[in-house]
């Protein structure tokens, strides 16, 4: 993250200056995007399909029809959820790799409580699901947290090691004791009705789960920039040691960060099983956890951009199966190319750094 | 380059913008009585020689037979599947293959909302107005090759490697396990469930775990036990294809399904309106389950029980012997 002021020879201080970065920053986060989709192009071409048909059937899946749109936001549902948790971790100066384990013991407890307390009228039912998504997401990430900040292990490790523990210790209950009564899958009895989302539009799998996600958005952009929470905690992740001799609870502040992206990713869990899946399976998550880094790293790991990101790559995967069917593209071709966004993203270092220095010219 | 005058919070809304007001203008009626179009959904790669290409293979009979649009996803995950037969069935598809058992639920969700599509799932267990079944009893094969298999075995075990308990696999077992007593009424049968439909390095230590505990023919139901077969030089049985090329001198014989059959029949139906919600069974007698060539290693097969197995293949056509169907949980 370019979030640090550096102040070089060729950006003069300037009134405007955050202003200028930040538009600089989304402007190289789009050329990053465009350069990726380009170079897919070409690996399209070698392929022997036309690009632009085969970019225009993409479009046309992720937003061609009311249902691809539908579905389009769906799938940003859980990617935003996910973005977002690793957006706060990073804020916060730490890592977390580990959005994928917590969205599926989410994803579990959610549809435990679900099936627990089915008579319990949907006002209370509803809530306590998500609620206890979020606290065993949060309970999941504090395990690292805790871990860091006690034996100085390094999260990018625990996180992602963590993961492969959630996977397999969730494929332990579904087989055993959350499985089906039928006993054929490792997945849980179906939820009642009364306990999932509402739709939004009618005949496409969109509810209402995608406008509480919006409410999260404007919620922890709030938080990041106008509390002061928000701001200690975007001050630890700059510099923990002014943090700290400013007076600042640079611990707690860091278990915090962890709880808040646990508690995030648990809520994509429970996004999923509630909205989608209608029950716990295993498999729930196709990487949101791992593009959910991604899409944080795009987003600039401001909530607006992280919601826009995560759209954006929704729209990839989602429209990738259309190019996949109607021109013959491989679906893997599709992925290659979300690959290549996080390499120029990475790289967009680079971009910024050619627009500044035309900038100054 | 100026200065682009913009605020931090407006950044991600100007991405937001470029990614969903221009295709917005894409937006197009859906196609109304246009000529049928089928698609199938599979859980895994069509090169796979196995279940999947079976499926594969089944859907391009029907563009052949009908000359309609046909369209194929491969490698689906069940928690992708709704999605995908949603696009489908958006786009204007009349017809839609689920080719997986974990399809049920996603099946169901969809056709609730598309009334006017037309869904075959594979071995479906909930049949409604729009939702009918296909269910290929390859168990019917499985009862001749557990024959052979106890046939050719030294050491009186024989092991069955699949993916997950659903019944059609739950059928398959016992059919198998059946056919091996009737030539080997002390034959011991060992059972090992992967927990997935394709993982082959699983199945394949499955498979040489089977071996190292006395078995010496494998039931391959999942792809990957045919290596292991290979490698640990035990006869096996292959399935949906020939793939007697996967280990020429390992693969005993394969229980060949031809979907095509049930496929062209099923979408011919749909075509002239008279489709209907129903278990649609093809297996022996309708050529669709046969036994792939033995390619000369009927020598390891014990020649009386060689010519009970071409007995009982006719008797099961004919209709004087039916294989028992058994879906009784096996853990």
């Amino acid at each position: 993250m370019s979030a640090e002021p550096v102040s070089t020879p060729a950006a003069p201080a300037r009134p405007t200056g955050r202003f200028g970065d930040a538009g600089r920053r989304v402007a190289a986060s789009i050329i990053a995007v465009l350069l990726a989709l380009a170079c897919g192009a070409i690996l399209i071409a070698l392929w022997g399909v036309n690009p632009v048909s085969a970019y225009g059937a993409l479009l046309n899946g992720a937003f061609g029809n009311l249902n691809s749109i539908a579905e389009t936001l769906l799938r940003a549902i859980p990617l935003t959820c996910t973005g977002l948790a690793v957006a706060f971790a990073f804020r916060a100066g730490t890592f977390n790799i580990g959005a994928e384990g917590q969205l599926m013991f989410g994803g579990a407890a959610a549809a435990a409580v679900g099936l627990a307390l089915p008579h319990l009228p949907p006002l209370l039912l509803i809530p306590s699901m998500m609620g206890s998504a979020m606290i065993a997401g949060a309970l999941w990430s504090l395990l690292p947290g805790v871990l860091k900040l006690r034996f100085g292990a390094n999260e990018l490790i625990t996180t992602i090691m963590l993961n492969y523990v959630a996977i397999h210790f969730i494929s332990f209950l579904l087989y055993g004791p959350m499985q089906e009564s039928a006993g054929y899958l490792a997945q849980t009895d179906r939820l009642d009705r009364a306990t999932t989302l509402p739709q939004l539009i009618e005949r496409t799998r969109l509810h209402i789960g995608f406008l509480i996600v919006l409410g999260v958005v404007a919620l922890s952009h709030f938080a990041l920039w106008h509390t002061s929470w928000g701001y200690k905690l975007r001050v630890v992740g700059l510099n923990a040691r002014v943090a700290l001799n400013s007076g600042m609870a640079v611990t707690a502040l860091t278990v915090s960060a962890f709880l808040v992206s646990g508690a995030l990713a648990g809520l994509a869990g429970y996004m999923e099983v509630v909205g989608v899946q209608r029950r716990m399976i295993e498999g729930l998550s196709p990487g949101f956890g791992y593009t959910g880094i991604i899409v944080a790293l795009l987003g600039g790991t401001s909530p607006l951009g992280v919601l826009a990101a995560a759209i954006l790559f929704a729209a990839l995967q989602v429209g990738a199966t259309t190019m996949e069917t109607a021109e013959g593209v491989p679906s893997t071709l599709a992925t290659i190319i979300q690959g290549l966004v996080v390499l120029f993203v990475i790289g967009r270092g680079t971009i910024d750094l050619a627009l500044r220095r035309r900038g100054s010219a | 380059m100026p200065t682009l005058p913009m605020r931090a919070r407006l950044s991600g809304l100007l991405l937001l913008a470029a990614t969903s007001l221009v295709p917005m203008a894409l937006i197009q009626p859906a196609l109304a009585q246009a000529p049928l179009k089928a698609a199938i959904i599979m859980p895994g790669p069509i090169s796979d020689n196995d279940f999947n290409a079976g499926g594969y293979n089944g859907i391009q009979a029907v563009g052949r037979e009908l000359g309609i649009e046909v369209a194929y996803s491969e490698q689906v995950s069940p928690a992708d599947a709704e999605r995908v037969m949603r696009d489908y069935a958006s786009r204007g598809f009349g017809l839609i293959y689920a080719h997986s058992f974990s399809y049920g639920d996603a099946t169901l969700a969809v056709a609730e909302d598309f009334p006017d599509v037309k869904f075959m799932t594979a071995v479906g267990q909930n049949l409604t107005e729009n939702v009918g079944a296909y269910f290929n009893p390859d168990y019917q094969g499985a009862y001749l090759t557990g024959m052979l298999s106890a046939g050719a075995s030294k050491s009186g075990v024989i092991g069955w490697v699949g993916g997950n308990p659903a019944p059609n696999m739950l059928a398959n077992f016992h059919a198998w396990k059946a056919g091996a007593e009737e030539v080997n009424p002390e034959i011991k049968v060992m059972i090992s469930w992967l927990g997935a439909w394709f993982d082959p390095p699983k199945a394949k230590e499955a498979a040489i775990a089977q071996v190292e505990q006395g078995a010496d023919v494998l039931s391959a139901q999942s792809v990957g036990v045919i290596d292991a077969a290979v490698e640990k030089n035990v006869l096996v049985i292959g399935a949906v294809s020939d793939q007697n090329h996967m280990g020429p001198n390992s693969v005993l014989t394969s229980v060949l399904w031809n979907l095509a059959p049930v496929f062209v029949a099923s979408a011919k139906t749909v075509v002239d309106g008279t489709w209907e919600s129903k278990n649609w069974i093809y297996g022996i007698a309708e050529d669709s389950i046969s036994l792939a060539d033995f390619h000369g290693l009927d020598v390891n097969v014990r020649p009386e029980v060689l010519a009970a197995v071409e007995q009982k293949f006719e008797d099961i056509k004919s209709g004087a012997f039916e294989v028992p169907l058994n879906t009784a949980m096996v853990q």
